[in-house]
């Protein structure tokens, strides 16, 4: 009877030893939990695990590669690896193929870090006097990474796929239609340069191209529906050589770039669904940083670069974090209501305390990454949002619904604390969380009375946002039941179709922001920022407002 | 025997069909759009009401359901699934794709399940009520009582995150398997041990092994060569039950450890309410399921010669 | 060898005093718990034990005893109640099946084979989808995936004991069916049952935590033990109280249930107790 304890004690006490670095109670606790755990497969000698399973090989040989080079010296061509949460490249049915963050296909217009158009593979353009006509400067000596050169061709064959049915993608629907509005025809000036006729004048139509609008591939990448017949074949500085959905894809870099070329060699992008893993897998160094929406929550990243082998990066992100009240029905139809929940709002202990501070509170509907983003005072006044709420409910309590997307960890915990928030102007929320298509189907049956969503800019024209949001055919005002109206903004967005001044259209912007703040047809609730994390072994990694420099990171020295 | 086999196999016919009648009807009942959801996958964007409607008669959205089931089942005979609407890939060769890993993880989690079941449950038998009993019992209490996906982060926070130890995620070596293995097949071998030791302790109890052990036989013979072929047909019964739930289970672990298999296809169909794929899912799992209980069935069928021929029993 | 006295029942003490503990400390939480478990304070995130807060306070400020509590009520009753039902259903219908021979067996082996064939995580999550997360769609999904398993075993087992001599002899001395059935059949599978609602019951807790774990389990903020460990999912490792506490109560739970289902086992096994005893 005494071997009973003696037998297994013995063997738990063997790993904590190996495997406890002597840092936290938590980790011995846990060791010794797992060895409890480790027993069972390998207390017996006979142990039918081994037969069958690499128990015994670990230790030996999978311990990860990184750690043994850190005493290497650093090979400047060695491949990197790096994770998001999503196929970046979801391949031949998707409309783009992959995402512009992985650097393989280039636009004709690109945007700057304050989101203004700035030279692609369109080098210079210019736009008739009366915004009919738009012409294009093509870049020459550029060559896609099959070998066909970058030329007016190319670009009509690309504009003629573009039309056709809306193709569908993971990032952003293709049609030629939703980034050249009213366009007429596409016209070959010469080998060089491009003429685009529209039939109403499309003075902001470069904002409405940048990046995902004017994507180029070569022409025989193309299949017969629109979609492609391989791997991407773009102009830029990366080619994507190798690409296994839900696992990895590698990129080389493109030697003939005419720009400067890349830093890195070969990259490795892991697809790791699973924020916890992603952390885990930085950790362990099997990655070296991680990219795209989503990459690491604040608090993980927080938790990571406690250990300074890590390093983050921030910056803005053209996503703006938003609750929708609906406005067709009692009480936000009030629009004291809306300014009410609004103001019982601290956006500043909901964005430094739940987002460790990553995020700007806002009560504008624009979002701050786009030229046109008129800064507005974020105000925050329980006594003047109390008054406001007794003036709509009387003394009277009011059960609402709030719905939030199960799909981001944080949704709950936020609506969690704003319900708190909102106990106290008289509205008791109850909280469902629910996947968000579901929620969308609750919004266009009007069951909600509130719900939390957020928006990105598909382009930085500001117009598209307000032209959904604010007016009343507008697709989300309809879809998510805002009920907004306001006669003064349909007649400030009529003005704006036809001005052609760029500073009359800015201040036309400025009041409809304002009026966006004062009325809230949705109650923003801050800017988010593009979070990333890192191993310092790497140089150069920086966030940017749609992703990271690829081109740019390598081996630090 | 031979007519045993084709009664069971025709006794399959309306299985399958009422899986693919489930399969199709959890599409339907579905919430969301999927016109809408293959035209927004990202949420990041809205679609024109035009576009919607358009998807919407391509996708044969407007139909009746009768009429979308008989569509659905027509190409489903001829091996099509229908096309994802988040990716527009046909969501058959993608199953396909990412079958053999699912299968690979699953295999070897209920290989581990058998020889663990077997091996510690028999052995607990021949040494019952003495330690290696007791032992076998507490671990087998302790494997029951973890959470699955707890036990899937503390190993991975302990062997990989700490120590470096096992990969985190992802495939490649086999020492990649070993966490989603062993987290996988725990509860399940818990089980299948707890299992095989009761049905064996109750055919000790019966009055031929009270024959068989005056003979004076020695206790591992008794229990393996005598107990066991006798015991077996309810924990096959139960083995084979388990398949479904290691299949089923797959689907978190799967996810933990960034496994591209059909469990992680799942969660990601359900998050972005890809009908065709999540119809896909259920039908492929529920179809494999199937085909494995028949063949557990046959199995114990051989074993066990009496359940063969139904009620009119006779032996000799 | 060990002989102990004809097992007392030491081995059902402990889980009868966990199980109790679990069971009053839910029912009495109201009663026990020093805070509000839903008070939120912001300005008292995430700290440790103290004496204010026994167990800490989680990501909003709530006290982590309160909220550990009030944990386990849901998660109890829903396991309960959705093996207790699955169960009977799967009893009822097992030995129907297993019993009689014909069209009832052959209509419940299909529709077990059916029901058995959805894969259950998934399909859970499919309903919890369709129905809006929460108690209902948890029960329903609950009790769908798992009356087909208990069905399958139970009819496995009644067609194993109803070719035994025993009951064949009971049969021709004319005893009827339902005597045969309820007098002689099911009082054998007692042992079984018992088995099979311990593990069921211990697998139902698991799936709910599984359901939570994935985003689609009890909706907040009602305080349950597996949406404190989904909740504190970003912050463990740095406050590892958030989710060892939790995971502690539902091991505890767990391991509970499971000893329970031994001690019971081994008081249904006496026959077959001492079997080594020569």
């Amino acid at each position: 009877m005494k071997q009973l304890s003696l037998v297994p004690l013995r063997k738990t006490n063997q790993l904590p030893t190996n495997v406890f670095h002597g840092k936290q109670p938590f980790t011995l606790l846990l060791t010794l939990l797992l060895a409890m755990m480790l027993l069972i497969t390998g207390c017996s000698p006979a142990a039918p695990a081994a037969a069958n399973e690499p128990a015994g090989t670990p230790a030996a040989e999978s311990t990860a590669p990184a750690v043994a080079e850190a005493n290497t010296p650093v090979d400047p061509d060695a491949e990197i690896v790096l994770a998001g949460r999503r196929n970046l490249a979801p391949g031949e049915r998707d409309a783009y193929y992959c995402s512009s963050i992985l650097f393989v296909w280039e636009p004709l217009v690109s945007q700057d870090s304050n989101a203004s158009p700035i030279p692609g593979l369109a080098e210079d353009w210019e736009m008739s006097e009366d915004g009919h006509q738009w012409t294009f400067h093509l870049r020459q000596g550029v060559t896609f990474h099959d070998g066909t050169p970058f030329d007016a061709d190319a670009v009509l064959a690309n504009f003629e796929r573009m039309g056709g049915e809306v193709k569908t993608s993971s990032f952003y629907p293709l049609h030629v239609d939703t980034h050249y509005p009213n366009l007429q025809e596409v016209l070959k000036v010469d080998d060089h340069t491009v003429q685009l006729v529209f039939s109403q004048p499309a003075p902001t139509q470069l904002y409405n191209m940048v990046n995902f609008g004017s994507a180029m591939y070569s022409p025989h990448n193309f299949s017969e529906d629109g979609y492609f017949n391989g791997l991407a074949q773009g102009t830029g500085p990366f080619r994507l050589v190798e690409n296994v959905l839900d696992e990895y894809l590698v990129l080389e870099r493109n030697e003939d770039y005419y720009g400067e070329k890349a830093v890195a060699n070969t990259i490795r992008i892991r697809v790791i669904p699973d924020v916890d893993t992603r952390f885990a897998a930085m950790k362990a160094e099997e990655i070296m940083g991680v990219l795209d929406l989503s990459a690491i929550t604040p608090a993980l990243a927080e938790e990571l670069v406690k250990d300074e082998r890590f390093g983050l990066s921030s910056t803005k992100s053209t996503m703006i974090r938003f609750l929708i009240p609906n406005g067709t029905t009692f009480p936000f139809d009030d629009v004291r209501m809306r300014q009410a929940a609004s103001l019982i709002i601290d956006r500043e202990t909901f964005v430094n305390e739940l987002h460790h501070g990553f995020g700007t509170p806002t009560t504008n509907i624009l979002n701050y990454s786009t030229p046109f983003y008129h800064d507005i005072p974020v105000a925050y006044d329980p006594e003047k949002a109390k008054a406001l709420a007794a003036e709509v409910l009387g003394d009277q309590r009011m059960p609402i619904t709030f719905y939030v997307n199960g799909g981001e960890p944080l949704q709950k915990t936020e609506a969690e604390l704003l319900s708190v928030w909102f106990s106290e102007i008289g509205l008791d929320a109850t909280i469902q969380v629910m996947e968000w298509t579901a929620v969308r189907e609750e919004m266009k049956a009007g069951t909600h009375h509130l719900a939390r969503a957020q928006q990105g800019l598909s382009n930085s024209e500001a117009a598209t946002i307000f032209r959904r949001f604010m007016l009343p055919d507008g697709d989300q005002n309809v879809g998510y039941r805002l009920g907004y109206d306001n006669p003064r903004v349909n007649e400030l967005m009529a003005a704006v179709d036809g001005e052609l001044n760029l500073d009359r259209r800015h201040a036309i912007y400025q009041e409809i922001q304002e009026i966006s703040a004062e009325e809230q047809p949705i109650i923003p609730l801050f800017n988010d920022v593009t979070l990333l994390v890192f191993n310092k072994k790497l140089a150069n990694y920086d966030a940017q407002v749609y992703g990271l420099d690829l081109p740019a990171i390598g081996w630090a020295e | 025997m031979g007519l045993y086999v084709w009664r069971r196999l025709l006794a399959l016919v309306p299985v399958l069909v009422g899986i693919s009648i489930i399969a199709f009807a959890l599409g339907v009942l579905a919430p969301g759009d999927p016109a809408e959801i293959a035209l927004n996958r990202s949420g990041l964007y809205t679609p024109t009401p035009e576009q919607i409607a358009q998807v919407r008669s391509e996708l044969g959205l407007d139909r009746p359901l009768v009429v979308q089931y008989g569509h659905w089942f027509q190409n489903l005979l001829r091996g099509d699934l229908g096309t994802s609407y988040t990716n527009g890939r046909p969501v058959a060769g993608e199953l396909l794709r990412r079958l053999p890993l699912t299968l690979q993880l699953a295999g070897s989690a209920f290989m581990l399940t058998c020889f663990s079941g077997l091996f510690f449950g028999t052995l607990a038998v021949v040494f019952h009520r003495e330690w290696p009993d007791r032992l076998i019992n507490l671990m087998v209490n302790l494997l029951l009582s973890f959470p699955g996906f707890w036990l899937a982060l503390l190993l991975i926070l302990v062997l990989a995150e700490n120590r470096s130890l096992l990969p985190t995620s992802g495939t490649g070596t086999l020492a990649h398997f070993v966490m989603p293995t062993l987290t996988l097949s725990a509860a399940t071998s818990a089980i299948a041990i707890r299992l095989t030791r009761a049905s064996l302790l109750q055919e000790m109890g019966k009055p031929y092994m009270l024959a068989a052990r005056a003979k004076g036989l020695h206790r591992f013979r008794l229990v393996a060569t005598n107990a066991l072929p006798n015991a077996l047909p309810p924990v096959m019964a139960l083995l084979g039950n388990y398949l479904g739930g290691i299949l089923g289970g797959s689907v978190v672990i799967e996810s933990i450890f960034a496994l591209p298999g059909i469990g992680s296809y799942a969660i990601e169909a359900i998050f972005t309410r890809d009908y065709p794929a999540l119809q896909g899912y259920v039908l492929i799992t529920g179809t494999f399921y199937v085909l494995v209980m028949l063949l557990v069935d046959l199995l114990s069928v051989m074993l066990n010669p009496r359940v063969r021929l139904g009620g009119a029993s006779s032996h000799g | 060898m060990d002989k102990q006295p004809s097992l007392p029942p030491a081995d059902l003490v402990l889980p009868l005093l966990l199980l109790g503990g679990i069971a009053l400390a839910s029912l009495a939480a109201p009663l026990l718990a020093p805070y509000d478990p839903n008070q939120i304070h912001m300005a008292a995130r995430l700290q440790g034990p103290s004496a204010t807060h026994w167990l800490g306070t989680d990501t909003l400020g709530r006290d982590l005893f309160s909220r550990t509590l009030y944990g386990g009520r849901l998660s109890l009753m829903l396991a309960l109640a959705a093996t207790f039902l699955s169960m009977l259903l799967g009893l009822v219908l097992g030995s129907l099946a297993g019993y009689f021979n014909g069209w009832p067996d052959q209509l419940i082996t299909t529709l077990t084979n059916i029901f058995q064939g959805l894969p259950g995580t998934s399909f859970m999550v499919a309903i919890a989808g369709i129905m809006g997360p929460g108690f209902h769609s948890l029960l329903l999904g609950l009790v769908i995936t798992s009356w087909a398993g208990f069905t399958r075993i139970v009819r496995a087992e009644v067609m194993h004991l109803k070719e035994e001599p025993f009951i064949e002899g009971i049969r021709c001395l004319g005893a009827s069916h339902a005597h045969i059935l309820f007098r002689h059949i099911l009082p054998h599978l007692l042992g079984n049952t018992v088995v099979l609602f311990t593990t069921r019951a211990g697998r139902t807790v698991q799936a709910i935590a599984a359901l939570s774990f994935l985003g689609l389990g009890l909706q907040p903020p009602a305080p349950d033990w597996s949406v404190m460990i989904s909740d504190a999912r970003m912050y463990y490792r740095s406050s590892p109280h958030l989710i060892l506490v939790p995971g502690v109560c539902i091991f505890v739970l767990l391991l509970s249930i499971n000893l329970m289902g031994d001690a019971l086992r081994n008081l249904a096994d006496r026959r077959s107790q001492e079997v080594w005893k020569e």
